[in-house]
């Protein structure tokens, strides 16, 4: 890793976290949010699931529990796991890209993507558990990359529980789960000059870091619910089963609130897509409305077709990219349920990845890239400004109005 | 018998060659790999285990009976709160619980605070989960929330089954989930294979007879340890006649089973918090 790369990656981060930051401590919590901490409490005190996404993975209760603990009831301290896992997922975004596209400018490219998207700086300042998925996704696919470069069990292994943490955030994080232990097992096969005892022992590492270890990380999360009311581990699967079929149904607990959102994942990257929500701050209402940056969100279907266009069948980091795109993002669109575009921050990330790389070498051959290169970076920042208002609250009542508008329920109009 | 002896240890001998030169050739990485897989498995396997295990140990029950076998101890009290007040005392916990009668006692509790939700107000609710009040509308309610109940049964009578699922008699049960809690609703009694929390309801009494339900009671193969016929004079919606039945009912069941008049000792919003 250059110099020159960690700089630009440091910078990027702390710009990221200043834009996740700002102006939080003076937001109150949206309904989301109360029914959140609630929970964090019924669950951690008495082992219940409840009215806030129910038939999600616990991991998220937990963490809201532990931060208000840690931190207090304020607004930071209750938000501060999605804050820490927000900020984080920056420059985690910029390690992957490079070891995916083997270029620190397209890493960068892709981090600064992250630093300024909308919808994720939105989800950053809110307690619920979106941006958790891609940190401990891209977390767990840079620990696992480094052990295939390294050789170095602890990173596997840390791999498998960052994972299984993961899948405890959201189930979608067990594709690219299943990806990385597909990769490393064709990468395993592959090697030249290892015996078959060699490649035995590299593979029932494989499975038992990144299959046995995540999926047990994964049930402990549900120790309360255990140890408080007294269920055994064939009733937790059965329960699975229950959110399971919850999961492939659910249309959210507020009708209201689903008329102000985008729910087509085959639209995300077609049109700019939002994902909004309202609270009141003392007596002024706030509308938070995170919409995804054309400039990037819109080049991502050519960026990914061209790269599917110049891929080698050797060139295997760009075909995990790929991979890792396709198989995160066709499930949400085969769906049949209501998907938010809050959702779509498990798949932005290999998103982001795909246009930068593909700007970056398009740029490359080009005798003034520098230029392009600067001009399209402002063009970028320029546009996510007044999307930054809209995402922290500072849109209602300003020149943003009209924008929130398009959102506003049917009944309001 | 010498000449199998020996083949036996020329075995041993060249498998721990083997696994000597094996050691060498492929190298302690591997073999620390190998290893290491192992102690995750195991370890892995070791912590469900032990999940698995600490979660059957957070049940707790006193002596169960099996009803059609043994004499057992039932309990007749007053009022449907005492219900809960008697779990409470009994320390249950974790529990199975047969509800029978014609009411759910399902309602959910408002919180204690009033006005818009404070972040404050909201952790001191759910830190301290107080019941200020039980009441024969959510008892089965909150020994679901304070984790007396992990399971529930409710056992109606086939005309309020009808009506309050509109299904035909050929659908004698309905599985619904509490948040992921099964909530079981049918018209005869479940089989269950651990002991389980039996509660008799006066108003199941209102298109049932006594002996009938007796009988199906004593042949239903199911264990209890506390057992309560509950008059529910708290309940307006149950009669006279139902509860003189619930009496009837307790008559027939001492030839049976030690009835014993259980009145609580505490305040019941004391013992509940």
């Amino acid at each position: 890793m250059s110099r020159r790369f960690f700089i630009i990656l440091s910078c990027l981060t702390m710009i990221g976290a200043v834009l996740r930051i700002y102006w939080l401590a003076d937001t109150q919590p949206t309904g989301d949010e109360y029914y959140t901490i609630a929970e964090a409490f019924d669950y951690m005190l008495r082992g219940h699931y409840g009215l806030e996404m129910w038939h999600h993975p616990k991991l998220r209760d937990i963490l809201v529990y532990g931060a208000i603990k840690l931190f207090g009831t304020n607004t930071e301290g209750f938000r501060m796991a999605s804050i820490v896992c927000g900020i984080l997922t920056i420059p985690l975004t910029g390690l992957v890209a490079r070891h995916l596209t083997r270029s620190e400018t397209a890493a960068i490219l892709a981090s600064l993507f992250m630093t300024v998207d909308a919808i994720h700086i939105e989800l950053s300042r809110q307690a619920i558990q979106e941006v958790y998925m891609p940190f401990f996704l891209l977390l767990g696919i840079y620990l696992a990359l480094l052990y295939e470069e390294r050789d170095n069990a602890a990173l596997l292994v840390s791999a498998g529980v960052i994972f299984g943490l993961g899948m405890a955030s959201k189930w979608n994080v067990a594709i690219p789960l299943a990806l990385t232990l597909m990769l490393l097992v064709y990468l395993c096969l592959k090697r030249e000059g290892w015996g078959a005892f060699e490649k035995t022992s590299a593979l029932l590492l494989l499975l038992a870091a990144l299959a046995v270890l995540p999926l047990t990380v994964y049930l402990l999360t549900y120790y309360p619910w255990l140890l408080h009311r007294g269920y055994d581990l064939g009733e937790l699967l059965a329960t699975q089963k229950i959110m399971f079929a919850e999961n492939l149904v659910h249309q959210g607990a507020n009708p209201e609130m689903l008329q102000i959102q985008d729910h087509s994942p085959s639209l995300w990257f077609v049109r700019p897509v939002g994902f909004a929500d309202f609270l009141m701050n003392e007596n002024e209402p706030v509308v938070v409305l995170g919409i995804s940056n054309p400039l990037v969100w819109l080049l991502t279907l050519p960026a990914v077709g061209y790269l599917m266009f110049r891929a080698g069948k050797h060139d295997w980091r760009r075909l995990f990219l790929l991979a890792l795109f396709w198989c995160s993002y066709v499930p949400f669109v085969l769906s049949r349920r209501l998907t938010g575009a809050n959702t779509a921050l498990t798949v932005t990330p290999f998103a982001f990845m795909a246009v930068a790389s593909v700007i970056t070498s398009l740029f490359r051959e080009k005798p003034k890239r520098n230029l392009y290169f600067t001009a399209y970076i402002v063009l970028v920042v320029l546009v996510a400004l007044p999307l930054y208002l809209l995402a922290i609250g500072k849109g209602y009542g300003t020149v943003l109005q009209p924008i929130l508008e398009l959102y506003r329920p049917m009944h309001e109009k | 018998m010498s000449i199998s002896s020996h083949n036996v240890n020329e075995r041993c001998r060249k498998l721990s060659v083997l696994c000597l030169a094996g050691s060498v050739r492929f190298g302690q990485p591997h073999i620390k790999k190998f290893a290491l897989a192992l102690l995750i498995i195991a370890g892995c396997t070791a912590s469900l285990i032990m999940l698995n295990h600490g979660g059957k140990s957070a049940r707790m029950q006193g002596k169960a009976f099996v009803l059609a076998r043994e004499r057992f101890p039932a309990y007749e009290v007053m009022k449907t709160g005492d219900v809960y007040s008697l779990w409470q005392e009994r320390r249950v916990h974790g529990r199975i619980v047969v509800h029978l009668g014609r009411f759910l006692h399902f309602m959910e509790a408002g919180h204690s605070s009033g006005g818009p939700p404070r972040i404050a107000a909201i952790v001191a609710d759910h830190e301290h989960f107080t019941i200020e009040r039980t009441s024969y509308r959510d008892f089965l309610w909150v020994a679901f929330q304070t984790n007396i109940i992990r399971e529930l049964y409710t056992v109606l009578p086939p005309t309020d089954f009808k009506e309050r699922f509109g299904l035909t008699q050929a659908q004698k049960e309905v599985v619904t989930y509490e948040y992921g809690s099964p909530r079981v609703f049918s018209t005869k009694l479940p089989s269950v294979a651990e002991p389980v929390l039996l509660n008799i309801d006066a108003s199941f009494f209102a298109s049932t007879d006594p002996a009938p339900l007796l009988d199906d009671l004593l042949q239903s193969g199911l264990q209890a340890d506390v057992v309560t016929i509950c008059l529910a004079e708290d309940n307006p919606d149950v009669t006279s006649l139902d509860r003189q039945k619930a009496r009837d009912f307790t008559n027939l069941l001492s030839a049976h089973a030690d009835i014993v008049d259980y009145k609580p000792s505490p305040p019941l919003s004391k013992a509940a918090q």
